[in-house]
């Protein structure tokens, strides 16, 4: 039964996925691109001696991407549950809600941390080449606290989307907001390390909520 | 069943929660947009012809210059007050005394001893980037130019890599981590600091500390390692460095300064000499410092949680000429009220660290 | 199989209706009439367990719908007002994504009721009319095969001659199987021909509930009892 709601959402994300994927690709193809154009411009050591002495990494375009993306997969996610209250076909399944919402989020939050480590895998593997690995994992200590932006992203919008009444929607944005918002507080390389365990117990939190609107939305909420 | 509704229907405590966590950080940073804090600390600098210390205090746009008498000057009064610091204005305007303590007063001297130090606890921390360039110290050009690689540390040597290759040059490392070894360095590194950048008018390398706390100086001179062990002159055993800074002042006096865990500043002389700095206390994790220097002077400002220190030291024996210390004014009445309004004040950034953490009150 | 005992249900502080009882044995289709406002779909979103009433309580079953288990819904078939279904699938794709979940699935009633559409397998509902939409819906309830349906103004949008289709493909799959039918329509017409037993509503209150039949003479449709009842607009 939860293969069939993992196929229900494939069939319904399937194309927001392509385009994220591209997307995500373009980039992350972006700024490879830059960076090789830079090294080659600029001289290699020149380039290592900008990253290292001014601690600038070159891959602050990629800042807001993962938070978009989250977003816009909760949107095309729940929007279309919500409209004209389709979620109650959903509520209807002779399987417990909480499973069936669990796993709508599950597959999503998969698939977004799958996107995430491609555009961190991808990145990595090709920086390596041109880069000492302390750059390369510095690079990546500085975009992990967007990604998991991304996912906080989502799920507050999940949260915020699934909510039967605009005005607790509000109450809902207006915490989420700036718990995502902690995520992106400075693009300074790496400065996240010890906010890290903070950011996932926030993420595990935030994860549990879409839950909550809708058992709101059961009790007739709205 | 019956569980997990009862979980869910609970969530909305972990909202509350959550939404107590927002309002405490949100609210300060809302009272501050409102009520923006205005506390600037004044810059000072040490006359030696007033034998105190000068204020340069900023309000309304309008500078004035007060001293810790409590007299005010024109500016024309303090440019003359502070001959070495605003000798450029002096010498524009033909009053630049001929000598002073009977040394014959260039612009070209002052300049040349003229220095500006400056740190912060949250300059200092900050994550590391793990790579350093050691530059050729003595090429014979007078540009300083980027090396061909950087290295890294490790627990048993120095690892050089080429960047262009973006793999390890062995024998360089090799060379480097045996000079150090051959004069008594016990890796891993604890400590280091170096200046990797070429805008400077020459290259004093790296101080670092060994597992020992022995402190060293590293260089590259014509490619090579040029090592020399920094000689504690101490009766007791060797103090334990908490900080090391390598500086490259324009009269190539100093090496660097360095930090025990008595809170005691050393400056590193050019001879390879440590000689104590008559202040009181430097913690570089809680006090923001400042050095002015002179040809005779260092004013020595140092900025704690409670108050401000103001030191002026011998240039050449960095004996104590003058301290004053300021404590704190009382909060300004905006200050008070949020901390009467907002007893639970949570941030993310903070004034020690560039690091992002959750801190509580730390304001 | 639905009890619907001394319900009372506000919105805010608006009442819907107050000690609302009735019920419906075994093998009964019953519609529920009523005007614009009177409460239809709020009672078959209480019944569908979607709201939980002010008080009173709803089995459907045997079952209280507030703890119903979950697997005890597949004996239900839902039909949501307007025929609510997923647009981004295609004929075959919801016939795949419902089967998994009902024990008794009949593919071949579902695909017997698509070929009289002439739509293809590979048809987004999204392009559907509002009637092929209507009967993909019935489809998949009679693919189900359930033991009670509960529909929601099953006639919204359709044309008379979907209408039509519907009613009477419902009326067979019903009194084959022996269901029970929970309906509510604008469409009196379509009642008529359809239910055994009808509720008629009025703001908070039942005017009548009884066998249509009863409702229905030579002179009078089921249609002039109900204005009669409830009241030139």
């Amino acid at each position: 039964m939860l293969k069939a709601i993992f196929y229900k959402e494939w069939l319904k994300l399937r194309l927001f996925w392509c385009l994220a994927i591209l997307v995500h690709i373009g980039l992350i193809a972006y700024l490879l691109l830059s960076l090789r154009s830079t090294l080659l411009a600029s001289g290699i050591v020149e380039t290592w001696a900008t990253m290292i002495g001014r601690d600038v990494l070159m891959v602050n375009q990629l800042m807001y991407l993962p938070l978009i993306t989250g977003v816009c997969i909760a949107l095309c996610q729940w929007l279309p549950e919500m409209q004209i209250k389709r979620i109650r076909l959903t509520l209807h399944l002779p399987i417990d809600y909480t499973a069936s919402i669990g796993a709508m989020l599950f597959c999503s939050i998969v698939c977004l941390c799958l996107l995430f480590a491609i555009d961190a895998t991808v990145l990595a593997v090709v920086e390596q080449q041109w880069l000492p690995r302390e750059l390369v994992w510095r690079t990546f200590l500085t975009c992990l606290p967007w990604y998991i932006g991304g996912l906080l992203g989502y799920s507050v919008t999940s949260w915020c989307v699934l909510e039967p009444q605009w005005r607790m929607r509000c109450v809902n944005f207006l915490i989420g907001a700036p718990l995502v918002a902690l995520c992106f507080l400075t693009a300074q390389p790496a400065c996240y390390i010890p906010m890290f365990p903070w950011l996932v117990l926030a993420l595990l939190a935030t994860v549990c909520l879409p839950f909550y609107s809708v058992y709101r939305f059961k009790l007739g909420k709205q | 069943m019956k569980n997990i509704q009862s979980s869910i229907s609970n969530l909305k405590y972990l909202i509350i929660v959550l939404g107590l966590i927002v309002l405490a950080w949100l609210l300060p940073v809302l009272y501050e947009l409102l009520s923006p804090r205005t506390d600037r600390m004044p810059f000072v600098v040490y006359s030696c012809l007033d034998s105190t210390f000068i204020k340069f205090e900023t309000s309304n746009k309008q500078v004035r210059f007060i001293d810790f008498r409590g007299q005010e000057f024109t500016k024309a009064q303090a440019d003359s007050l502070l001959p070495l610091f605003s000798f450029r204005q002096l010498v524009a305007e033909g009053r630049l005394p001929d000598s002073l303590y009977g040394v014959a007063l260039t612009p070209k001297l002052i300049q040349q001893n003229a220095f500006h130090f400056k740190t912060s606890p949250k300059q200092l921390n900050k994550p590391a980037v793990g790579l350093y360039t050691m530059l050729e110290s003595s090429s014979g050009r007078v540009d300083l130019q980027l090396p061909p690689d950087v290295f890294r540390l490790t627990d048993d040597g120095l690892e050089f890599i080429d960047c262009e290759t973006n793999t390890v040059n062995r024998a360089k490392s090799l060379s480097f981590s045996r000079e150090l070894t051959k004069h008594g360095f016990t890796f891993p590194v604890q400590l280091i600091w170096g200046n990797g950048t070429t805008r400077k008018d020459y290259d004093n390398g790296f101080l670092l500390t060994d597992a020992n706390d022995r402190l060293y100086q590293l260089k590259m001179v014509k490619g090579t390692p040029w090592v020399r062990e920094i000689i504690v002159d101490r009766q007791s055993s060797n103090p334990k460095w908490i900080q090391v800074f390598t500086l490259e002042p324009a009269n190539r006096a100093l090496i660097g300064f360095v930090v025990d865990d008595a809170y005691q500043l050393y400056a590193v002389r050019a001879n390879g000499q440590l000689a104590h700095i008559g202040i009181d206390a430097y913690n570089p994790q809680e006090m923001q410092i400042s050095i002015v220097g002179d040809l005779f002077h260092w004013t020595i400002t140092e900025y704690t949680a409670t108050d401000s220190r103001y030191y002026a030291v011998d240039a050449r024996t960095f004996e104590q000429v003058a301290c004053a210390i300021v404590p704190d004014p009382e909060r300004p009445l905006n200050q008070r009220i949020e901390r009467i309004l907002l007893p639970v004040r949570l941030r993310f950034t903070s004034w020690r660290t560039q690091l992002i953490a959750p801190n509580i009150n730390d304001d | 199989m639905i009890e619907y005992d001394h319900v009372t249900h506000y919105y805010g502080k608006r009442l819907i209706y107050e000690d609302l009882s009735f019920s419906v044995p075994r093998g009964r289709i019953l519609g529920l009439l009523g005007k614009n406002g009177t409460g239809k779909t709020t009672t078959i979103n209480i019944l569908s367990g979607f709201i939980q009433p002010h008080a009173g309580s709803c089995r459907l079953l045997g079952y209280d719908t507030r703890t119903m288990p979950a697997k005890e819904r597949a004996r239900i078939g839902l039909l949501l007002e307007g025929h609510v279904q997923y647009p981004f699938m295609t004929i075959a794709q919801i016939e795949r994504f419902y089967a998994p979940f009902f024990p008794k699935w009949n593919k071949e009633a579902y695909y017997e009721l698509m070929r009289l559409l002439k739509v293809k397998d590979y048809q987004l509902l999204s392009q559907m009319s509002n009637g092929q939409r209507s009967q993909v819906a019935l489809g998949l309830l009679m693919a189900q095969d359930p033991e009670l349906l509960i529909l929601d103004d099953f006639s919204l949008g359709l044309d008379p001659g979907y209408r039509r289709l519907f009613v009477e493909y419902l009326r067979d799959f019903c009194k084959r199987g022996e269901k029970t039918v929970f309906l509510t329509s604008h469409i009196i017409q379509d009642l008529e021909r359809l239910v055994d037993d009808c509720i008629i509503m009025d703001y908070g209150r039942i005017l009548k509930q009884c066998p249509v039949s009863e409702l229905i003479t030579p002179e009078k449709t089921l249609e002039d009892t109900f204005i009669d009842l409830t009241g030139k607009y």
